[in-house]
């Protein structure tokens, strides 16, 4: 038994070496063959796959029926606009339109999520830019599906914005150039 | 009736073999006649240092090719079917690399980039089937229809 199945391997080689032998003279002689060994790197483009990460949309509603759940608020709107006023305890992470958030921003909110013991991560960020009042720009869902592409667990972007949040009676502090 | 048994047992041992070479035929034909697409696609899926990705591009497809023609004629069996099962192995995990990377891109199995089919868990069933056929032609002895049963069969007369 044995012999045959080192028979059957040392014929499996001598297959290899042969089917190796005509691939090398093969190469070689054809003239569009390729050199053996290549030092120019291949032109790859491999894209990762469509993200399909999504976040969840949550409404001041929803949230108060989560009262039981440790939240953590990430306001996603410019410095000026967090500064004047903001949900208690939310912290800060603008959004950049063209560049998302930074890395560090992102490893912050995953510390303050360790720290806190936070079950659920609630975006908000309906930004009303004073210069074109009649613009309205929400950045919580981009936010929020960038935390969702960190692995960041348990988040929900707001629907409606800060707005909606102090109908439901949230404390938010004016004025205040906290720390973020 | 142990006649009609072996004669189904070659049978079945005939198609899967003959099954076997016409993958592996088929598979390198493309491969053959455009090495640099295959050497684009081996790259792509960044397993292999840069310096042995001509080596594998060169060989592969004539190793795919000699053993479906030795399945064909059924000479040194069990070794080119014991060859598609290591072949095989390296395509599933070659996918499955790919997979984990989340790198989109076409398997190179049987043609082009353009015309090939998309990477995904599938090709890992598919190959797995094909080493399970290879396998299994590996663990039978050769059957009546092929020229080691002739060879051996030779031998024992002489």
């Amino acid at each position: 038994m044995l012999r045959t199945v080192l028979v059957v391997i040392l014929q499996a080689a001598i297959v290899t070496a042969a089917s190796a032998g005509v691939a090398v003279a093969t190469n070689l002689a054809r003239p569009d063959g390729i050199p053996l060994i290549t030092d120019v790197e291949y032109d790859i483009f491999a894209p990762c796959r469509d993200s399909e990460a999504d976040s969840e949309a949550a409404s001041a509603a929803d949230l108060l029926g989560s009262a039981h759940e440790v939240v953590l608020y990430v306001d996603a709107r410019p410095i000026e606009a967090y500064a004047q006023e903001h949900v208690d305890g939310a912290i800060n992470i603008p959004y950049s339109a063209l560049f998302g958030a930074s890395e560090q921003d992102i490893a912050m909110i995953k510390e303050q999520t360790s720290a806190k013991k936070a079950t659920r991560i609630i975006v908000y960020g309906v930004f009303q830019d004073p210069a074109s009042p009649q613009q309205k720009v929400d950045f919580a869902k981009p936010l929020a599906l960038q935390l969702v592409e960190s692995e960041i667990k348990g988040v929900k972007h707001l629907e409606g914005g800060m707005e909606e949040l102090k109908k439901t009676g949230i404390k938010t502090v004016k004025e205040s150039v906290g720390a973020n | 009736m142990a006649i009609h048994k072996d004669l189904i047992k070659d049978g079945v041992s005939t198609a899967i073999r003959l099954a076997l070479a016409v993958t592996f035929i088929w598979a390198c034909i493309h491969k053959i006649y455009n090495p640099y697409e295959f050497g684009l696609q081996v790259a792509t899926y960044q397993i292999l240092p840069l310096s042995l990705v001509n080596l594998q591009t060169i060989i592969l497809p004539w190793v795919e090719l000699v053993v479906g023609l030795l399945l064909i004629v059924g000479f040194l069996t069990r070794a080119s079917a014991l060859l598609t099962c290591g072949m095989n192995v390296m395509f599933i995990v070659a996918i499955a690399m790919a997979l984990a990377a989340d790198l989109h891109l076409q398997c190179g199995c049987f043609a082009s980039a353009e015309a090939g089919e998309e990477m995904d868990a599938n090709l890992i069933v598919r190959d797995a089937i094909f080493l399970v056929l290879g396998a299994a032609i590996v663990y039978m002895r050769p059957d009546r229809f092929t020229l080691d049963h002739l060879l051996a069969r030779r031998r024992q007369n002489a």
